[in-house]
């Protein structure tokens, strides 16, 4: 039986030449939960997941998964990972069943083409299963990359800007796709620059300048700075660093 | 190897549709063959540099871009976080790529009998066997300087740069030992030099036996050392 999915994070840092893309960064998470990392642009969330990722080397600072540090991830550790990139991420000249097999054999799984066949059904690209990449819409290929990320039934998931491109509707999918991971005691990394998602999230991680901003809940957020939604929450707490 | 026959089972089946690729690995080098069968009145005594030279070039081509895609499209990232060895990766794309040059020397045969009616002075197995060195050397040299490539075009660049030097001087025009000395030792350390060598042996009988397998030990050495270059620098964290 492994551990249950906790991520932590201390004092991470990370610079490129004299660009800090990750100052300090702290956090401890431990069990299902949906945790949003949000923040404009360039604010180190692609970064921080790479580092917890073990892609990326910290500057100073360390970072585990599921116990395990970061760069030291073996097999088994492995295993219990779920990645989505921002990139497309799939292979164009494959098909979507084809992609989705391809991931599954990395992984030492005991019925792969259940698997496979699952995975399908929950991003719900059944009947497009046999359809070559190229020949997809955007929105079709984020799920066929959804689906790579999840097939081996990952309980630590990491997904980044999962929802960008996609239409309202398509979104929306997908967070209940999220949620119903969650339910299934997976802890899920999502970052997006779409501050409005952040609600979807049991709690938030906003980073500004490679700093953790704050982390709590949206409702505390909006509580605690009065705005009505999340863009709202955010500027708000921009002045007040600003301010002080 | 964890991570290998998936990594090669995927390459190929990529191939399926890709029809350019399939071209360059099938039809490009018969199609060249003939047309120098078409210029050279006689064209045996070039066959071997031209044999030796395609394959590294070919390959070269083929796992540079492969590689850069798998870098620059995302699935490279994604392959290294799951539980797939450094070593199986790179070793995914040898036998996938080992595969399409067998495929490319078997073609390249058939096209030398055909057009040059070459007769393979000491016999196809050696010939095959060259081949193979030399793409596996190309292959790890494509991967290496993939990982320096941000696009395709830059990948390309770097054929002016490091391939066709080796082409100059590697014996296709003057045999290295007539080179000026300067040029000499950085011809004796380049791995096509090895190859038209290899080949001229197999092809023509030219050079003794004990040489051929002189030059086979140095050609095994690049591949070894061009694959072993590639597994370390794919995945090394940033």
């Amino acid at each position: 039986m492994s551990t249950p999915p906790s991520i932590t994070v201390d004092g991470l840092r990370r610079e490129f030449g004299s660009i800090t893309a990750l100052d300090g960064v702290d956090l401890a998470l431990d069990g299902p939960e949906i945790v949003g990392i949000a923040g404009p642009n360039g604010s180190g969330k692609t970064t921080l997941i790479k580092c917890l990722l073990g892609l990326l080397g910290p500057t100073s600072g360390s970072s585990d998964v599921g116990g395990t540090d970061s760069l030291s991830l073996a097999r088994d550790d492995r295993a219990r990972i779920g990645y989505m990139p921002q990139h497309e991420a799939v292979y164009r000249d494959l098909t979507v069943k084809e992609n989705i097999a391809f991931f599954a054999s990395l992984y030492d799984l005991p019925d792969r083409e259940r698997a496979v066949d699952r995975a399908l059904s929950f991003v719900d690209l059944h009947e497009r299963a046999d359809a070559r990449i190229g020949d997809l819409s955007g929105g079709m290929i984020r799920r066929t990359s959804l689906a790579c990320a999840l097939v081996h039934d990952p309980d630590i998931v990491f997904l980044d800007e999962p929802t960008v491109g996609l239409d309202p509707e398509l979104r929306a999918n997908m967070w209940d796709a999220f949620r119903r991971r969650r339910e299934a005691g997976a802890l899920i990394l999502v970052s997006t620059h779409y501050l409005g998602e952040v609600r979807n999230c049991d709690r938030v991680l906003f980073l500004r300048d490679g700093r953790v901003l704050a982390f709590d809940t949206p409702a505390a957020f909006l509580d605690r700075t009065g705005a009505d939604d999340m863009d709202g929450a955010f500027l708000a707490l921009l002045e007040k660093e600003d301010s002080v | 190897m964890n991570g290998t026959i998936p990594v090669a089972t995927r390459i190929l089946l990529s191939l399926r549709g890709d029809r350019r690729t399939l071209a360059l690995v099938v039809v490009v080098p018969a199609f060249l063959i003939w047309l120098l069968s078409e210029v050279f009145a006689r064209p045996e005594p070039v066959a071997p540099i031209l044999l030796g030279v395609f394959v590294f070039f070919l390959t070269y081509i083929l796992t540079a871009i492969g590689f850069l895609r798998e870098r620059t499209a995302g699935t490279l990232e994604r392959v290294l976080v799951a539980p797939v060895s450094r070593s199986g990766l790179v070793l995914g794309y040898v036998v996938g790529f080992g595969v399409l040059a067998t495929v490319q020397s078997l073609v390249l045969l058939l096209a030398a009998v055909t057009f040059l009616e070459v007769s393979f002075a000491n016999g196809v197995a050696l010939f095959v066997l060259i081949e193979l060195l030399g793409a596996l050397t190309a292959l790890g040299t494509g991967v290496v300087l993939s990982l320096f490539a941000q696009n395709e075009f830059q990948a390309i660049q770097f054929i002016p740069v490091v391939i066709t030097p080796q082409v100059i001087l590697g014996g296709t025009f003057l045999p290295v030992e007539e080179l000026p000395t300067y040029l000499e030792y950085p011809a004796r350390l380049m791995p096509i030099t090895y190859l038209i060598d290899a080949m001229q042996y197999v092809v023509l009988d030219d050079g003794t036996t004990g040489e051929f397998w002189a030059a086979v030990v140095v050609l095994v050495g690049f591949v070894v050392a061009a694959i072993g270059v590639a597994r370390f620098v794919v995945g090394r964290t940033g």
